[in-house]
Parts: structure tokens; C-alpha cells; sequence
């Protein structure tokens, strides 16, 4: 159980260098990105909370009281203030102060684009921790090119900052209720514990996903207790009473430290608490549905397709992630097997001892010639625990997809949690499948020195060298290729496996949403005569206004809610949208686009001007 | 005018305007169906009370008035509204009634003309009533065969 490798400065080099690297690159592309619909919505809050946080610099106690606490950070209470209060401080500290950005909007996004970029350091950090550096190098840049990764980690919302809280507090965890055997000293250091319950504290404080972590970090003491005891042997008495209370520690922290720092970092429920939290509880579980298109269907009430997360996470997330990722898991459910067997034919020797070699079942003499193979599978981790805290982050996060009650409206982001820990399985892949084509390459390379073909033995020890490169490599492309192309329409991208935006939008799954491709066609609005009204569709008032003071929108042009008056009719599709389309057609009277922009042939969005 | 996100559909510039606001007229507009395809059609919004009432005069028929009615599928979708009641009438007498109830969507009606088949110059009326007009965002097109 202690297969956790030791971390060196080389490590920490190369996850700080992945992690500026991504966030570097996030900043270089995002202003091809308009603005999407809801991150109108967060720079407004963001802005109100900009101003109490001035005014607490100024006058701390007047800004605590319940009239300014509840004037600014009523805004947006719908959803908790730390990552808004980051968009806040990064405006006004980094642009108004700084003026460090080329446009106001990048400012907003900036904190989301440095937590993609600490979330991508982290898994490789874990991954290298779990298994090995090629595992954690895997896992991080397969991670950072999923093209919906990509995209959402432009954005100043909060669901990259909640895979990256989410993953981390899940790796503090994993840290705090590390058992290294027959230590017995368990109080000794509280760090990751105390880690563990402040990051609980930060993921509440992010978005609601975070309520999925205590049935996780539950599900999984149970579970490796449980196990550990019916199969005996892998944890002794004393560990796991040492795990119980390790893991109770942990729990306790986040029980007390995570409510504690939810509470004190979010003024809106500074007063009146209970209330406004179950205000807050039953905003999230009473959520209206909105409509999402899938495979032609257009869905806005239960019950919903409970096919929906799967069947879209391998329509979006690279076809070589996955098969690596189940490689993974494969390999490690292999060796968990050959543990249960091995435990099943110890029990079957211990009842029948008087049994001779000859006599015993096929299984129990497969198990206990494969037993041989256990320590040096385990040695190669990740460890138990550690592959059962990933599948539960996975398979908790995917449960909830199975009940036709819960809304798909915003299609991959909802569970883009799972993501680092599919990430983490492909880097376990890739890893078993280095060691594979290096066994394979060994004995290929003894065959040969027996045929005494020495000579040919220094290309395959070239070969070996090369082989983890070269496999990364290949494994990597695709990913990074499809993540570049599917920019600035990251909603619209789709994986070859579908056919791509065409093969997807065949199949009619959703082209995108929130409006965020209006960023895509500022040339062509720009072209719209002096003070003409532009109707935005399904841009958010803030998010047009965003793409004025960023300068990419001309200022005298007037972003407007209705058609009417309008001299240019945006369209944003989406297949409930039709009836929007049409308004454009009866008020023009045309049903011509002036300019139609999408991905490799996929309309996505088309304006009308007034003849 | 039109409704934005979710709204009613543009009504023309060019309308008929009855008492009652913008809503209560009769003018050509397109709406989505229940697969979100357009539909060209008359807008024809029922009022509180009695009918709206479109009347053409000197058309030719055939032997039934064939047509389709519905909502704006964001709105009948709900299936909350009541029902719609399109009475077709030739030269002052009643032929046929269409009712639309919420969630039939782009529904077809065909009316037999018994009497008045093959007239040239009949005044065709379309009467649309609700008993609830509220949210009752009522689209038909008809021509004689």
C-alpha cells in the first residue's frame, strides 16, 4: 500500500512548467473567444463585488454592514463567491491598477485560466506520485487537450475552477489518509488533513458539484476498509485502524474547516444563513430545465436521455484518451482480480490442505502461479486505494447522469469533474503500455542475440530508449491537434468518432450554446453602418458590452434584445432556436444570411441585415 | 415586433391590428413547429372574448379548405394552454371547426365545403376563439382544393 513515489525538484520543474505553459496558452488564444452567455452574468456579480471589496479597503466597517454586504453580494447568489470574488480582485487589482491585459474581458478570465493551469500541474504531479512521471506527463497533457477542457478553461466561469478544487481536495485527501504500514504515528502531521478540509472549504465555495465529495471520500473509507479486511493480509489490524483514524481525521476536517471557510469567504450568507442556504440548496435541486439537442431530439423536461453524459463523453473526449484510460483501468481491475482469485485459492488451500498439487481446480492453480505477479503489479501502482478513490470521482460524478431527472442542459461541463481521473487512467495506460513494448522489444532483442544476430541488438536498444517518446508522442497528437482546430468552437467540436462538427451536427447533437461565438464574427459586424443596432440573440447584455470595452466590437454599435430597429440580426444556432431565426426572416423579410461562420462546414452561427 | 428569446414570433410590419395591443392581429409571420421547422402562416391570437375575424372575400373554391394550425412550439409545448377553436365559415354559414388542443403541434384540418363547392367568388371567414386566450399565440394557413 505504499507504492507512492517520491516527488523531486525535477517534478516540481515540470508541473510548474506545464502549468504556465497551459495557462500561457490560454491567455495567447482567448481573444478569439467571444463571451458566453453566462460569463455576461459573472462579470456583472464580479463587478459588484469588485466594489464592495474597494469599499472594505477604504471603510471595513461600513462595508460589512448588511446593507452594502447584501447590496453587493445579493448579485448572482445563486452561486457561491470565490471564484467570482477571484474575476473581482483580478480586475481590479491586475487591469484597473495594472492595466495588464490587452482587453478588459481577459482580466475576468485570467484566475480561471491560472487554476487550468495549477489543475494540469496537479495531475501530473499525482500521476507521477501514483505511478510514474511518463503516467503523470500523459495524464496532464491528455488532460489539457480534451477540446471541451480547452475550451471551458478560456472562460470566467466555474466549471474549470471546480475540476481544478474538486481534484485538488481529492488529492489532499488521498494524501491525508496515506497509510504507510506499521507507522502508527498519526496526529503527528496535520498538514494534509487541515489541506484536505480547506480545499472542502474552497470547493464548496466554487460551485455545487462539490457536494458529490463527502459521498466519495465516504464511499471510499468504507469501501477500502471493507475490502481490505474480507481479503485479509493487504492491511493489517493496526493499519487499518491507523487508515480509520487517519481517515476520520481528514473527514473531520472537512466537516469542520470546509463549512467554516464556506461561510467566512461568502458574505452573502454571513446573515440570515440557514435560510439563505437552503435559498441556495434549492435553487440547484429545483433547477429549471433548459433545452439541449441530442441525436436530433430536442429535451427540456424529464425524463432525460440516460444515455446523454456517456454517449457525449465519447462524442467529445479523444477516442486515444479513452482506450488509454481503459487500458488503465483494465490493467489494474487485471491485477485486482488476481488478488480476489489469489485470496479465494488461499482460503480453498487453507479448507482443503490435504489436496496433492494434481488434485486442485484449474482456477486455484492459475491463481496461485499468478499470484507471483502481484507485488511487482502492485509495486508499479497506482495502489488500491488510490485507483478507488478515481473510479469513485468518475462513477459518482457519471451516477447522477443515470437518473432521468437530472438536467443536460449544459452538456459535458456538468461532469467534466470525472475528467483529471480519465486523464489519470490513460496516463496508468500509457505506462503499461510502454512497459509492454519494452518487454516485448527485450525479448525480441534475446531472441536475437540467440540467433546471433548481435549486430542487430543496438537498434532495438535504441528502440527502448525511444519508446516512450515516441509512444507519447502518437498518443498526444491527436488530442493536441483536435484541441487546436476546434478553437474558438469548442461547443461545436466533436470527436472523429461522431465525424467530427459535420458527423455530429448530422447526428444532431448540439452545435453549442450560450452565444459565445459572437466573438467569431466581430469582422463582419464591424462592417454594419455607423450607430447600428445589432440584435444579439442569445449573448448576454454584459457579454456584448464585454466585447465593446475589450475593443473587438465597434463602440458605436448598439447590442439589442429584439430584432426590431435592428440592422443586423445574429443568429446563434440551436435546434429550440429555430423560431428565433424566423423572427429575423418576417422582420428583414429575407431569409438570405449576409455571413454564415462554423467548424469545418458546420454553420453555427449566420446574421441577416436589413435590406 | 417581435419576442426574442423564447417570444412570439415578428409580426409583420404590414398587420391588421385589432383592439386589445399589438397581440391581437392578424398578419403573416412565421412560426417553429413542434421539430422547430418554419411554418408561414396568419398570426391570429384570440381575443378575451368572442372571436378574431379574418375574412376574404371573392375566393374562388374548390372542395374543401385544407389547412394547419398551431402554436409557436415554446408555447403550446407546456401543454397548459386551452384549446383553440378555428371556425371556417363561407358566405356566412359555419362549414367546419378546427380545435387545437396544446402538444398536437403543426396539426392538419381539411374541411368539406358540401354546398358551396366549386363557388367563384364566396367571402371566406376564419373565426379563432379561445375560452382562455392567455399565452394562446395562434398560427393557421388554409387554401381551398
Amino acid at each position: 500500500m505504499s507504492a507512492r513515489r517520491k516527488l523531486n525538484w525535477v517534478d516540481g520543474a515540470i508541473a510548474s512548467a506545464l502549468g504556465t505553459s497551459y495557462a500561457a496558452v490560454l491567455v495567447k488564444t482567448v481573444g478569439q473567444l467571444g463571451y458566453a452567455r453566462d460569463e455576461g452574468f459573472y462579470f456583472h456579480a464580479a463587478n459588484a463585488y469588485g466594489r464592495w471589496f474597494e469599499a472594505f479597503w477604504t471603510s471595513p466597517k461600513t462595508a460589512v454592514a448588511r446593507g452594502a454586504v447584501d447590496n453587493a453580494w445579493g448579485v448572482n447568489h445563486e452561486h457561491p463567491a470565490l471564484i467570482k470574488s477571484l474575476f473581482a480582485l483580478s480586475n481590479v487589482l491586475l487591469q484597473k491598477k495594472l492595466h495588464l491585459f490587452a482587453m478588459e474581458g481577459t482580466s475576468y478570465r485570467f484566475p480561471a485560466m491560472v487554476l487550468a493551469g495549477a489543475l494540469i500541474a496537479l495531475v501530473y504531479i499525482w500521476g507521477t506520485e501514483a505511478r510514474s512521471r511518463a503516467a503523470g506527463l500523459v495524464a496532464a497533457v491528455s488532460l489539457a487537450t480534451f477540446p471541451r477542457v480547452f475550451f471551458h478553461a478560456h472562460l470566467a466561469c466555474f466549471d474549470i475552477p471546480i475540476v481544478a478544487v474538486w481534484t485538488l481536495c481529492a488529492y489532499t485527501f488521498w494524501k491525508a489518509i496515506a497509510v504507510q504500514p506499521a507507522s502508527g504515528r498519526i496526529y503527528k502531521n496535520l498538514k494534509w488533513p487541515v489541506l484536505a478540509g480547506i480545499t472542502f472549504g474552497l470547493a464548496l465555495n466554487t460551485k455545487h458539484n462539490s457536494w458529490f465529495l463527502p459521498i466519495v471520500a465516504c464511499v471510499h473509507t468504507l469501501a477500502t476498509i471493507v475490502i481490505a479486511r474480507m481479503w485479509g493480509g493487504a492491511l493489517s489490524n493496526q493499519d487499518v485502524r491507523v487508515r480509520l483514524k487517519k481517515t476520520a481525521l481528514a473527514m473531520a476536517a472537512m466537516a469542520v474547516l470546509g463549512p467554516v471557510l464556506f461561510w467566512a469567504m461568502w458574505p452573502w450568507i454571513w446573515r440570515d444563513t440557514g435560510s439563505r442556504l437552503v435559498q441556495y440548496a434549492l435553487f440547484h435541486l429545483n433547477h429549471d430545465y433548459y433545452n439541449m439537442e441530442f441525436l436530433g431530439v430536442n429535451y427540456f423536461t424529464p425524463p432525460m436521455p440516460r444515455s446523454y453524459a456517456f454517449v457525449m463523453t465519447v462524442a467529445t473526449v479523444p477516442a486515444v484518451t479513452l482506450l488509454l484510460a481503459l487500458a488503465g483501468f483494465v490493467g489494474r481491475a487485471r491485477l485486482r482480480l488476481i488478488m480476489g482469485m489469489s485470496w479465494a485459492a488461499r482460503r480453498w488451500v487453507e479448507k482443503n490442505g490435504g489436496v496433492g498439487d494434481g488434485k486442485k481446480p484449474g482456477w486455484v492453480e492459475k491463481a496461485l502461479v499468478w499470484k507471483a505477479q502481484i507485488p511487482a503489479l502492485e509495486k508499479l501502482g497506482p495502489t488500491g486505494e488510490t485507483e478507488l478513490l478515481w473510479l469513485l470521482s468518475i462513477g459518482v460524478v457519471y451516477t447522477a447522469w443515470l437518473s432521468p431527472k437530472t438536467p443536460i442542459f449544459g452538456g459535458t461541463k456538468h461532469w467534466m469533474t470525472a475528467y483529471p481521473f480519465i486523464a489519470l487512467f490513460a496516463g496508468v495506460g500509457f505506462d503499461d503500455l510502454i512497459r509492454l513494448i519494452k518487454v516485448l522489444l527485450v525479448s525480441k532483442r534475446n531472441s536475437l542475440f540467440q540467433k546471433k544476430q548481435g549486430w542487430l541488438k543496438l537498434p532495438v536498444r535504441a528502440a527502448l530508449r525511444w519508446v516512450a517518446p515516441l509512444l507519447g508522442i502518437s498518443v498526444l497528437a491527436s488530442p493536441i491537434a483536435q484541441s487546436a482546430a476546434s478553437h474558438p468552437w469548442g461547443l461545436t467540436s466533436y470527436t472523429p468518432l461522431v465525424g467530427g462538427a459535420p458527423g455530429a451536427a448530422t447526428l444532431g447533437l448540439n452545435r453549442g450554446f450560450w452565444g459565445y461565438q459572437t466573438g467569431a464574427i466581430v469582422d463582419f459586424i464591424n462592417q454594419a453602418p455607423q450607430g447600428s443596432a445589432v440584435f444579439v440573440h442569445d449573448t448576454a447584455g454584459p457579454s456584448w458590452d464585454m466585447l465593446v470595452s475589450d475593443g473587438r466590437v465597434r463602440k458605436d454599435l448598439r447590442g439589442v434584445g429584439s430584432v426590431d430597429y435592428s440592422r443586423v440580426g445574429l443568429y446563434h444556432h440551436e435546434k429550440h432556436m429555430g423560431g428565433v431565426e424566423y423572427q429575423n426572416w418576417v422582420a428583414y423579410g429575407t431569409r438570405c444570411p449576409a455571413h454564415i461562420a462554423g467548424l469545418d462546414g458546420v454553420p453555427v452561427i449566420w446574421a441577416y441585415t436589413r435590406p | 415586433m417581435s419576442g426574442n428569446l423564447g417570444g412570439n414570433p415578428t409580426f409583420p410590419a404590414q398587420r391588421f391590428e385589432c383592439a386589445g395591443g399589438p397581440f391581437f392581429n392578424v398578419g403573416v409571420t412565421v412560426i417553429a413547429d413542434e421539430e422547430f421547422r418554419p411554418r408561414r402562416c396568419l398570426w391570429s391570437h384570440p381575443p378575451r372574448i368572442g372571436e378574431i375575424v379574418t375574412q376574404f372575400r371573392d375566393v374562388a373554391l374548390g372542395s374543401t379548405i385544407v389547412g394547419h394550425g398551431g402554436l409557436y412550439w415554446m408555447i403550446e409545448r407546456e401543454k397548459k394552454g386551452a384549446p383553440i377553436e378555428l371556425s371556417v365559415r363561407v358566405d356566412g354559414e359555419e362549414v367546419g371547426r378546427f380545435v387545437h388542443q396544446d402538444g398536437q403541434g403543426w396539426a392538419r384540418f381539411e374541411i368539406p365545403l358540401g354546398v358551396h363547392i366549386n363557388k367563384q367568388h364566396a367571402q371566406v371567414e376564419f373565426g379563432v376563439s379561445s375560452k382562455n386566450h392567455l399565452h394562446r399565440h395562434f398560427c393557421f394557413e388554409a387554401r381551398s382544393q
